[in-house]
């Protein structure tokens, strides 16, 4: 079992990734939200792209 | 944190950051086919109602159409009506011209021959006039002659008659010497011998000739008095009515006991019982 286990609590090994981490899933996050802001105001749906009008 | 976990967490973040920069440079630049969608189909819907408008222009362009070809087609007819009568017009018209040239040109020569008649006609009058006028000279000279004639013959019957005078003395005086050689008394000659043989009436103007207007005929004007009074043709009567002058009378005609002329110098129209005379 390692340090960080027998402490009793989480414990992140190394700041610098954790933070590359995050900036990567905020990146992901932000891209998920743009991509569903455009579907929505341009298409008025999220999965549907094509829809008849008529 | 064993060093691949390390090289896994920093590809995965690079990967990551690289894959949303694509799919947000995709998704920004990406075309709105909704919009474009609907924009075509509003698009659509003017284009088919203009192709209804269309349709129905190029139906009421057809309706009249049809309705101008029927109203053509009947101003056709009627204009072909019209032509066919217009030129039966013509064609009389073309005849009637051809009539009347003929006419003018017969018209024409008929002038041209009525013009050479009236040349002719012309000549002939000059020629008559001449003649006219010949003839008028020689009437004038033959009535100078009538009248040389006239007072010779009346000299030569007063000669006789103072030949006749003298006979008859003659043989009175036989008679008385007769008487006388016998012894009878002398008896007076009953017939005077006259002084010298009686001259025959003076024709000349200068006498005074006096008559009476005795009948007026147009110009022609007759007097009482003619060449048994001395009148001779050509002789000038001044007519006058109470010491008012009236016109003058040439003297063209002569008889013995009238003579005939015309007027001249009319002042007024001549009555019978007018009086003329040669001299004022």
């Amino acid at each position: 079992m390692s340090e960080l286990q027998t402490a009793g609590k989480m414990k992140a090994s190394s700041n610098l990734y954790t933070a590359l981490l995050a900036l990567a899933c905020g990146i992901v996050l932000a891209t998920a939200g743009f991509v569903t802001y455009k579907c929505w105001f341009d298409y008025g749906t999220l999965f549907k792209i094509t829809e008849s009008i008529r | 944190m064993s060093t691949l976990t390390k090289i896994l967490i920093v590809l995965v973040s690079i990967f990551s950051i690289f894959l949303c920069g694509i799919i947000v440079v995709y998704v920004g630049s990406s075309t709105n086919y909704k919009a474009a969608y609907e924009q075509q189909g509003s698009e659509f819907s003017a284009m088919k109602e203009k192709d209804r408008k269309l349709e129905q222009d190029i139906a009421d362009k057809k309706r009249q159409l049809d309705e101008f070809g029927i109203k053509s087609d009947s101003e056709i007819s009627k204009l072909k009506t019209e032509k066919t009568q217009l030129e039966q017009e013509l064609k009389n018209t073309k005849n009637a011209q051809l009539a009347a040239e003929e006419k003018v040109a017969s018209l024409t020569a008929a002038a041209l021959n009525f013009e050479k008649a009236v040349g002719g006609m012309e000549d002939s009058l000059k020629q008559t006039r001449a003649e006219l006028d010949s003839a008028r000279t020689e009437n004038v000279k033959l009535s100078k002659n009538l009248n040389e004639i006239t007072a010779n013959l009346e000299e030569k019957m007063a000669q006789l008659a103072s030949v006749d005078t003298e006979k008859k003395r003659l043989l009175e005086e036989k008679a008385k010497l007769e008487k006388t050689s016998s012894g009878a008394a002398v008896e007076q000659p009953v017939t005077q011998m006259p002084d010298s043989a009686t001259a025959a009436a003076e024709t000349s103007a200068d006498v005074k000739l006096q008559g009476v207007v005795t009948a007026v005929e147009g110009s022609l004007t007759t007097l009482s008095i003619g060449s048994a009074d001395g009148v001779v043709a050509g002789m000038i009567f001044h007519v006058v009515r109470q010491d008012n002058f009236i016109c003058d009378i040439k003297i063209t005609e002569v008889d013995t006991e009238a003579a005939a002329g015309t007027i001249q110098l009319l002042q007024q129209q001549p009555k019978v019982g007018d009086i003329a005379s040669t001299a004022w």
